[in-house]
């Protein structure tokens, strides 16, 4: 490049760089919310660790098992004495309750044993009083 | 409360602390850069939409990688991560008109350089139109160029970078740099003269 080219390029570079810094002043409203909501779609992938700095997010989790820990181990082991601890047999009870299949079954036809509670007596009363055998 | 919990506890403060600051920043940066980088890919591809996807992309792939990098590298990191997206997009785009082509299909869509301008500024008519045309004539000439030599000047000549910023955007060496630079600048004038 010798020194004539330098004013013809130095106009189209200003000329040129002046075009692009317009348009990019003129960007439609539209355009702008779009990117404003790439902006924070990209910034969502700060993750907590990223945007934390690494922070220990485990601790608060970790003491929090350790504390359960703390708190269930002596009841299982103070009420482990015989061939079934209380706490195994009262959680064996209730787990019987909840998945037996006749308990589930009356539930499912709860309408069906309201109703008979409610007939059984009129029609026994019936019974006495016609005396039909 | 022990002295290790209070040092724990202050330290996991200011870890969110730098956090909230590293956000700050990355927020200012692509918010300083977003308009610029999409009418860089809007110019470099010739579509505005597939614009728009390179630049969003490129700003999650800039946070999820190089977030922790130096806020001076996010420059040219992000530039080069766009001008990738931008390589990628002619590349697919050539493929699919070599195939276009062989089955006798069109030859590929190519934009409409005037119907891609951007709004020409707000000013009188007759200067819009006179904007309109150069942005046009400007747009049809880049269009032209080689890509990296495409790259090289807009990289330099409209986002302001240094040859050493250009270089580790387009993954190249200085003097790659200078020689596209060079190269573009001089048929642009050749192509631009009357409007220049």
């Amino acid at each position: 490049m010798n020194m004539q080219d330098k004013p013809a390029d130095q106009d189209l570079l200003e000329s040129s760089k002046a075009l692009f810094d317009g348009s990019v002043e003129n960007l439609d409203g539209a355009t702008r919310a779009r990117l404003r909501a790439a902006r924070e779609r990209a910034l969502e992938e700060l993750t907590p660790r990223t945007r934390f700095g690494g922070a220990r997010l485990w601790i608060p989790a970790a003491a929090a098992a350790a504390l359960v820990a703390l708190v269930t181990l002596p009841l299982v082991e103070r009420n482990g004495t015989g061939a079934e601890s209380g706490f195994e047999s009262m959680a064996v009870t209730d787990l019987e309750i909840l998945l037996g299949e006749e308990d589930l079954e009356m539930l499912a036809e709860l309408e069906f044993y309201e109703w008979l509670d409610l007939e059984i007596p009129d029609e026994s009363a019936s019974e006495g009083i016609d005396g039909v055998g | 409360m022990s002295s290790a919990a209070v040092i724990s506890g202050d330290g996991r403060l200011a870890e969110e602390e730098q956090g909230r600051v590293l956000e700050s920043e990355l927020n200012r940066f692509l918010r300083e850069v977003e308009a610029r980088a999409y009418r860089f890919a809007s110019m470099g591809m010739g579509d505005p939409d597939e614009a728009f996807d390179v630049v969003q992309d490129a700003m999650i792939n800039l946070v999820r990688r190089y977030a922790k990098r130096p806020a001076q590298e996010w420059r040219p990191l992000f530039y080069r991560i766009l001008s990738n997206r931008i390589r990628d997009f002619h590349r697919r785009r050539r493929v699919r008109d070599s195939v276009l082509r062989y089955f006798g299909g069109q030859h590929g869509e190519q934009p409409d350089p005037v119907a891609a301008a951007a709004d020409p500024g707000r000013s009188g008519p007759e200067d819009e139109v006179a904007r309109g045309e150069a942005m046009a004539a400007l747009e049809e000439a880049l269009a032209e160029l080689p890509a990296r030599q495409r790259e090289a000047f807009m990289l330099r000549n409209f986002e302001g970078l240094d040859v050493a910023e250009t270089a580790a955007a387009m993954r190249c060496s200085d003097g790659s740099v200078k020689t596209h630079y060079s190269r573009a600048t001089h048929r642009l004038r050749e192509k631009l003269g009357e409007y220049y």
